[in-house]
């Protein structure tokens, strides 16, 4: 049982998150939440925050020898964190009433989480100096996805093509630097058992 | 001298491009026009070099009796004579498909080479995949952003600009991905400084 007793924090961030997407979608007259396809983040978001313990899981269930090992929930609350970060801000209505909210999510979200998929991925596996380079690709790849992933939903068929050049090389970059800050951490955490 | 005879086939590749590359800027052909042969008469060759300069004091300084790893320094100096022969053969404007074909293909020689490179330092070899395509998505990003500040934040390709280099950064980490994949299947040994390395926790 002690194995499990940090779960309550990546449960409270699933919970907190879904409980915000559930009001967003189906409480009516909230104009903040309009327009902003919350009803296929109410299925995305636990969708992928939960995909990185159920890998873990996975993993850990084809490699006897790790078998007994604790589940890494602090790094799981990392991964879990950024989309409990962008649905409060959607909730609080951060996004308009903050100039600056948009861009210091790209550089937060990005360095919370790759350092919990670099404290699962890479710590124990690659010497310190190269852990930083691991964890800031991870962010450039992510960061890449991410932008692909907005211009084929939102900016191909759309208005936006004009401004999206800059506005995404500028989002590649605090993302990118985001993680290049948690490889630092992850890098400089060490390799004790009690971080993750 | 065993050890600098191994070297034959990235010191030709070197050989090469600077011979190109000087007379690509000595030339007055139409396709070498506004493309900053100059620049990179000494760009390149100081770019190809950066690899085995690290490797020499990494490594080859250390560790007398190691052998350089010509093949990596190879793949890794490979793309820049690949860009100076498409030049020289106006392949970039007489081939539609001949810019996205190279940044997929340079960059998988290009972090094929670091990953040989980097592969005796991790295990389990799995996790070179992830690295090195990430790896190849930062150099892709750091391009992409060179190519901003050097010509198009003063001009008016930005909105052509933005598809081409999400298509870039696409093309550039799909190939990186391959090369994590293509080094996961390389035979790699364990070097002595590397299990030196592992053995002092990692710090280098």
């Amino acid at each position: 049982m002690t194995r499990h007793r940090q779960a309550w924090l990546p449960a409270l961030i699933l919970v907190a998150t879904v409980a915000q997407l559930a009001v967003a979608e189906f409480v009516p007259g909230i104009e903040r939440f309009e327009g902003k396809a919350f009803g296929a983040r109410l299925l995305a978001y636990p969708a992928l925050m939960l995909l990185v313990p159920a890998l873990w899981w996975l993993a850990r269930r084809r490699d006897q020898s790790t078998s007994q090992q604790a589940a890494p929930y602090n790094a799981f609350a990392l991964v879990m964190l950024p989309f409990g970060v962008d649905v409060t801000g959607n909730t609080f209505d951060l996004y308009d009433r903050i100039v600056v909210w948009d861009d210091l999510n790209h550089f937060v979200n990005w360095a919370l989480l790759c350092g919990g998929l670099g404290l699962i991925l890479f710590r124990a596996a690659l010497p310190r100096w190269l852990i930083v380079f691991a964890v800031t690709g991870l962010g450039a790849i992510l960061a890449i996805g991410w932008e692909v992933g907005e211009w084929f939903t939102f900016i191909r068929h759309g208005t936006e093509i004009e401004t999206a050049y800059e506005d995404t090389l500028g989002d590649l970059v605090l993302g990118t630097c985001g993680a290049f800050l948690a490889g630092l951490l992850v890098a400089g955490a060490g390799r004790s058992s009690d971080v993750t | 001298m065993t050890r600098i005879r191994s070297l034959w086939l990235p010191a030709l590749v070197l050989a090469l491009t600077v011979a190109g590359l000087f007379a690509a800027s000595q030339s007055t052909a139409d396709q070498f026009a506004d493309k900053a042969w100059s620049l990179r008469l000494v760009a390149y060759p100081l770019l190809m070099l950066v690899a085995p300069t690290i490797w020499w004091f990494a490594v080859g300084r250390r560790d007398r009796s190691s052998r350089p790893p010509a093949l990596a320094f190879t793949l890794i100096m490979a793309p820049f004579l690949s860009d100076l022969t498409a030049n020289w053969l106006d392949l970039f404007r007489s081939v539609d498909w001949w810019d996205d074909l190279s940044h997929f293909a340079h960059w998988l020689l290009l972090c094929w080479g670091i990953g040989l490179l980097l592969a005796p330092h991790v295990r389990p070899r799995w996790v070179l995949v992830p690295l090195i395509a990430g790896i190849g998505a930062l150099l892709a990003l750091g391009w992409e952003l060179g190519e901003w500040y050097a010509f198009i934040r003063h001009g008016k390709e930005a909105s052509g600009a933005y598809q081409d280099t999400l298509g870039d950064l696409t093309l550039g980490t799909s190939g990186a991905l391959l090369a994590g994949v293509l080094t996961t299947l390389a035979p790699t040994t364990v070097t002595t400084t590397a299990r030196a390395q592992r053995g002092r926790g990692g710090d280098s």
